[in-house]
């Protein structure tokens, strides 16, 4: 039965150039759907098009079932949860078609069920981690029953764990008939399940020969060395202190730290010294809440919540302290973005602390972004701005590099470009630590700082010879 | 509309949970008693943020005390003051400020009495945030205005705590970006240009989005279906 076409559909963006073109698509029931594409292709748009076409102006056909139900879930969890607990979180849907408040919670705990969300009713989505808030959302949709589920992006959100949870999820759907569709750069860990592979091209969909094969060459050309890294932890063994050598140019050194959250409730300790030096690339790696952000503000000084030493060339962290020999990109680097051009963005930096202005030139042609230098940073595409806030960093050529989670989002075409530009500014010097919530680039890292049970140690790479 | 199977299918009653009955009820009942306690503390709420303008000077003590009580209560419940005492100060510094510019000295006390005010009005609404949920809110609400409008109202109140965080990790990000928006850069107004530009502007990007996406996500999960919403049995 077929639950969902797309028929010659066309969508016009506000510049009217357009963003889909002849684009067809049908969905039956129990099938597996894959979209991939460059980022600003329109995958996320895609999703929202199938799922409310009344709130597109497009022109074609868009056929929903009358058994069709949707159920959507959009990239960040945080901007979609309008409650305060699981179950008023699940129970929302059901509030909206006025089913009796006596019925909701059979219904809300098979939904919580399904997803494996096994906390009291009354638990506070604040006190969930993002893996939770994530499943949460897919309970809040499962809830209604959908014989179709849209999916956007939940690689870049989810750890390991997280994945693994989520696709026993969808495998389970699957089998009891419902459809999937999920809009993916990485679409390996989603190959058994996936039937059909899409690729957006040019505002049109092209199917994508799915063998495992193709499925290699995905991974490889996503990320590097991605496919294997996740093995990386086996191949590490503990750092051993007292190298004298590395001792010299230490930039940042961390001794018995202890940090403590807001909520008072979980730590992270970090029992040995920890240091980094120049030239080093430092993967911070760890689950979702495992405290890699809260590392990264005691670090530059932006939260004191910690108890131990932090040295960071050579003084206490203290926000604004390091001027230019500090670079920190945030989770959602989108969200520094204000001027008016690219360039413009570029050189707020450059100016305050009074460094050469071609250095905005440099970044952005060593980051292929020379074209859109003269655009405003708004209209980008979320893996262009987060590429131009990377950039804002880059060009002020600091000592440090902190970088939270820098790869969410981005796509195989800026993916190398990010990487080739992090390699060359360790080349020059230039020290860098980054995290993700899974182990990636081992061929690429001087050393990891892996989070495990709210300890943090230090272990050094064996790199491959390859 | 949607017709739920499972809720055909397992038509759901109390007995149905016979170990867990007491406690269902027990925990239904205590919903009630809150959702009661919530009207109560809207009602008192509104009540004293109107009382602010409207009571006599002399009056304005009596406020300040009751207002010190929610103070206190809201700590207990473990609510943060420190913000509100930041907002409060920042609030004090412009308008005071404002009427020395315009008046001169001799409307000082003119000045503290009109802050003193507005800190009473927004006082209550503050210790109502902090110390009732806003499903709680909501369902009371429902009651008076639209059912739109009871969304708006409590999802805003529910979102405060997520846009202050996003306003500090812009004004953070920006500072160490070189922007002139530290305490200490600030005391010069030039520079209030500043962060009005790469901390505000941002920031009003961002609630834009953040209100975009609620949207999506309340109709999507068929918020505009039905005229008549019922309530999650459980607070």
């Amino acid at each position: 039965m077929t639950l969902l076409a797309l028929h010659q559909v066309e969508l016009q963006q506000s510049d009217s150039t357009y963003l889909y073109q002849n684009l067809n698509l049908q969905i039956n029931a129990g099938e597996c759907h894959c979209i991939s594409g460059a980022t600003g292709c329109g995958k996320t748009t895609l999703l929202q098009l199938m799922a409310m076409p009344n709130q597109f102006n497009y022109q074609g056909k868009i056929t929903h079932s009358p058994a069709l139900i949707i159920g959507l879930i959009m990239q960040d969890p945080h901007v979609q949860l309008v409650r305060e607990t699981i179950g008023a979180e699940v129970a929302f849907g059901l509030e909206n078609l006025s089913v009796p408040a006596l019925d909701m919670l059979p219904l809300v705990e098979q939904a919580l069920a399904k997803v494996g969300l096994a906390l009291p009713l009354n638990t506070p989505v604040t006190h969930l981690s993002l893996g939770q808030k994530y499943r949460l959302m897919l309970a809040a949709q499962l809830v209604f029953e959908p014989n179709l589920m849209l999916i956007d992006e939940p690689w870049a959100q989810l750890d390991n764990q997280g994945i693994t949870e989520l696709c026993q999820v969808l495998t389970d759907l699957l089998e009891a008939g419902v459809s999937v569709v999920i809009v993916e750069h990485n679409t390996a860990p989603f190959t058994d399940m996936i039937d059909f592979q899409w690729q957006l091209t040019s505002g049109a969909l092209f199917c994508v020969t799915h063998s495992p094969q193709a499925s290699d060459d995905n991974i490889s050309r996503h990320s590097a060395s991605l496919c294997l890294d996740d093995k990386m932890s086996v191949n590490m063994m503990q750092h051993q202190n007292g190298d004298v050598a590395a001792q010299s140019n230490c930039l940042l050194s961390l001794s018995d730290v202890t940090i403590r959250y807001a909520n008072q409730i979980a730590t992270l300790h970090i029992s040995d010294t920890v240091s980094l030096h120049a030239g080093d690339i430092v993967g911070l790696f760890g689950e979702n809440g495992c405290g890699k952000t809260s590392l990264f503000n005691q670090i530059v000084g932006v939260s004191d919540e910690y108890k131990g030493q932090i040295s960071l060339l050579g003084k206490t962290p203290k926000l604004g302290l390091f001027g230019a020999n500090l670079g920190f990109l945030m989770q959602r680097p989108s969200r520094q973005l204000f001027e008016m051009t690219v360039l413009q963005e570029l050189e707020f930096s450059l100016k305050r602390f009074g460094l050469p202005l071609a250095n905005a030139t440099e970044i952005l042609t060593q980051l292929n972004l020379l074209p859109l230098a003269s655009d405003s940073p708004h209209k980008l595409s979320y893996g262009q701005q987060h590429l131009v806030a990377f950039a804002s960093v880059l060009c002020i050529k600091p000592q440090i590099l902190l970088l939270d989670d820098p790869f969410a989002g981005l796509d195989n075409h800026y993916f190398p470009l990010v990487i080739n530009a992090l390699k060359h500014f360790s080349e020059n010097g230039g020290a860098i630590i980054f995290s993700s919530h899974r182990p990636i680039l081992s061929s690429l890292l001087s050393k990891c700082w892996l989070i495990e049970q709210q300890q943090l140690t230090e272990h050094n790479v064996l790199k491959r010879a390859s | 509309m949607i017709h739920l199977k499972s809720a055909k299918r397992e038509k759901y009653t109390l007995t149905d949970l016979a170990p867990e009955k007491s406690a269902l009820n027990n925990a239904i009942l205590r919903s009630k008693q809150k959702l009661i306690l919530c009207s109560a503390a809207i009602a008192f709420s509104i009540v004293l943020s109107m009382s602010a303008f409207l009571v006599l000077q002399q009056h304005l003590g009596y406020l300040l005390l009751i207002n010190a009580c929610l103070l206190v209560h809201a700590w207990l419940c473990q609510a943060k003051l420190a913000p509100l005492i930041k907002l409060f100060i920042f609030q004090s510094l412009v308008t005071i400020g404002l009427y020395v510019l315009l008046y001169g000295q001799e409307r000082l006390f003119e000045a503290v009495i009109v802050v003193t005010r507005i800190i009473l009005v927004m006082l209550p609404s503050w210790w109502l945030a902090s110390t009732q949920s806003s499903h709680q809110i909501s369902q009371v609400l429902s009651l008076l205005l639209p059912t739109k409008w009871a969304f708006v109202v409590t999802t805003s109140i529910k979102v405060l705590p997520f846009i202050g965080q996003e306003a500090r990790d812009i004004y953070h990000i920006q500072c160490l970006r070189g922007a002139r928006i530290t305490p200490k850069a600030l005391m010069n107004p030039i520079n209030w240009y500043e962060l009005v530009k790469c901390v505000l502007f941002p920031l009003l990007i961002q609630l834009l989005s953040l209100s975009k996406h609620i949207a999506h996500s309340a109709n999507q999960r068929h918020f505009d279906k039905s005229s008549t919403h019922t309530h999650w049995p459980l607070n």
